[in-house]
């Protein structure tokens, strides 16, 4: 069963002075799943919630999100995934990112690079 | 010797005299359509997108727009386009109106008896408006996640080669064997770095070889993790409703007039991972010169063991005919016959080895409609199983 990658790059311009806090959710009902997060170089998380800091902290720097999904439902092959930058009230949503897999068992990959600006 | 009696007693057992049938189906048909034509189509096509599906609905017709016989048509719409928003949870553990989106399924099937005589088409529809709750084998989920894990590491290792934060293989293996501690310790940190640096003897300090190291350690971690098989567990409540109907097609070749349909519910109950209960009610009638109705409601218990099953189930069954006739002066009448019989068995199976397993079915079986009382019947039999399935376990490093 093959591997797919899917690269991706986008922005985020600071909205206001408040902590940056990502939201991740993978979707298609797959339940078999891995994610990561960095700042720069540096590990934050590998969960759904990721507190990426405050504005001094992240501004200019790269967030990457690493997402690895194995297509076990037998309904569907597409697998996707929507991430969500919370910045006090305001919020900007990226993606959802999607791709179908060729064959049941096949992984994708995603990686998202989100310059903060 | 103990082979030999063995063999013996296989003979004896399949030449034993039985009366009385097999265990019928008791729960909702997978394929509606098909069972209300009680046909098996060759061909069919389960389409999983909508060009997929566009393609699927014009492969029915032939060139004149008539049905070609004998072909399957099964689509689910939920499942023909992505859906981000549904996440892992609501899909294991859905609500009432998520579970009927992502279980109604359409299908349809054609099929001609004989050559010049009139077709049929089948349509059918079936959803679960409580689906229970599906659970992943804890263990076999981990030891998945565990090897997707040590993808994303990797994964997470070539994007940062691909920004240029990492430049050369010692790096990426460092970068690599450092989160492969974060998350299993140092000892199988040290396992992969002895791992990856024999690995990685043939490759460069060049950006793409670099890559290439990378996405060849994720081939070989994909392999490991496709073997890993996890099992699902429903538990809880599963309520299913199907519905079907059969057309006759003749001269035109369109659907004419509904010569039969039927209705299935199903609720079941399962708490514990070898027993199941299971409420059933179908009805069926059939038009045409003689109109037959029939209605089944039946309950049965299954329970298993290491080795042994057994099941009980008892159905009643409430049949009413209805054809023209005429009575003692003569006089055309619609004669009107109304019927009740009932099945009760037990069938038990044991497991003598992998290959082979005992059947045993004792009980009272449906009369013939309007014709005879029911009979008592016993079977027996061996089943062999010549094809051993494959234990699939995966052991990851610690």
């Amino acid at each position: 069963m093959a591997i797919s990658y899917v690269d991706l790059d986008d922005v985020y311009p600071i909205a206001n002075n408040n902590n940056l806090n990502l939201e991740i959710s993978v979707g298609d009902g797959q339940p078999n799943y891995s994610i990561s997060v960095f700042l720069d170089q540096e590990r934050k998380g590998t969960s759904e919630l990721i507190p990426l800091g405050t504005v001094d902290d992240v501004g200019g720097k790269k967030v990457m999100i690493v997402i690895v999904v194995q297509d076990r439902l037998t309904q569907t092959n597409w697998t996707s995934f929507t991430a969500k930058i919370k910045q006090g009230g305001a919020e900007r949503i990226f993606g959802p990112y999607k791709k179908q897999a060729e064959n049941h068992l096949d992984t994708i990959i995603y990686t998202l690079k989100i310059e903060i600006q | 010797m103990k082979r030999l009696i063995l063999s013996l007693l296989t003979l004896i057992v399949s030449l034993l005299p039985s009366k009385g049938q097999n265990v019928p189906h008791f729960e909702t048909p997978s394929s509606p359509a098909f069972t209300i034509l009680d046909f098996e189509p060759v061909s069919v096509l389960r389409p999983t997108s909508p060009s997929e599906l566009k393609t699927s609905v014009l492969s029915f017709f032939d060139k004149e727009g008539k049905f070609i016989p004998n072909m399957g048509l099964e689509v689910s719409p939920f499942w023909l386009k992505s859906n981000p928003q549904l996440k892992a949870k609501e899909y294991l553990d859905p609500n009432p109106i998520q579970s009927i989106k992502q279980t109604f399924t359409l299908s349809f099937a054609t099929v001609k008896d004989s050559a010049n005589g009139p077709g049929r088409l089948g349509m059918g529809v079936k959803f679960q408006p409580i689906s229970g709750k599906t659970i992943l084998e804890p263990k076999a989920f981990e030891n998945l996640n565990k090897v997707l894990n040590l993808m994303n590491s990797v994964a997470a290792v070539r994007g940062l080669v691909n920004t240029g934060a990492i430049s050369s293989l010692a790096e990426a293996i460092e970068k690599l064997v450092s989160l492969i501690k974060l998350d299993y310790g140092e000892r199988t940190s040290k396992y992969y770095d002895r791992l990856f640096k024999e690995k990685a003897k043939n490759y460069s300090d060049e950006k793409e070889t670099i890559i290439e190291f990378l996405e060849q350690l994720n081939e070989e971690f994909n392999d490991q993790s496709i073997r890993i098989d996890v099992p699902r567990i429903r538990k809880g409540f599963l309520w299913e409703i199907a519905a079907a109907s059969s057309f006759s097609t003749y001269v035109s070749n369109t659907p004419d007039k509904i010569d039969k349909y039927g209705v299935w519910s199903t609720l079941s109950y399962k708490d514990k991972p070898n027993e199941d209960f299971l409420l059933t009610g179908r009805f069926f009638r059939t038009t045409g010169d003689t109109v037959k109705t029939s209605f089944d409601l039946g309950l049965s218990y299954v329970k298993d063991f290491t080795n042994f099953n057994f099941s009980i189930e008892g159905i009643l069954r409430s049949s009413n005919m209805e054809y023209d006739d005429i009575n003692s002066n003569n006089d055309p009448i619609r004669r009107i016959e109304k019927d009740f019989t009932y099945r009760l068995a037990i069938t038990g199976q044991y497991k003598v080895n992998e290959f082979i397993y005992f059947n045993i079915s004792l009980g009272k079986t449906y009369a013939q409609p309007f014709q005879s009382e029911g009979q008592f019947f016993s079977t027996a039999g061996l089943n062999f199983n010549l094809f051993k399935p494959l234990a699939i376990a995966e052991k990851i490093n610690e």
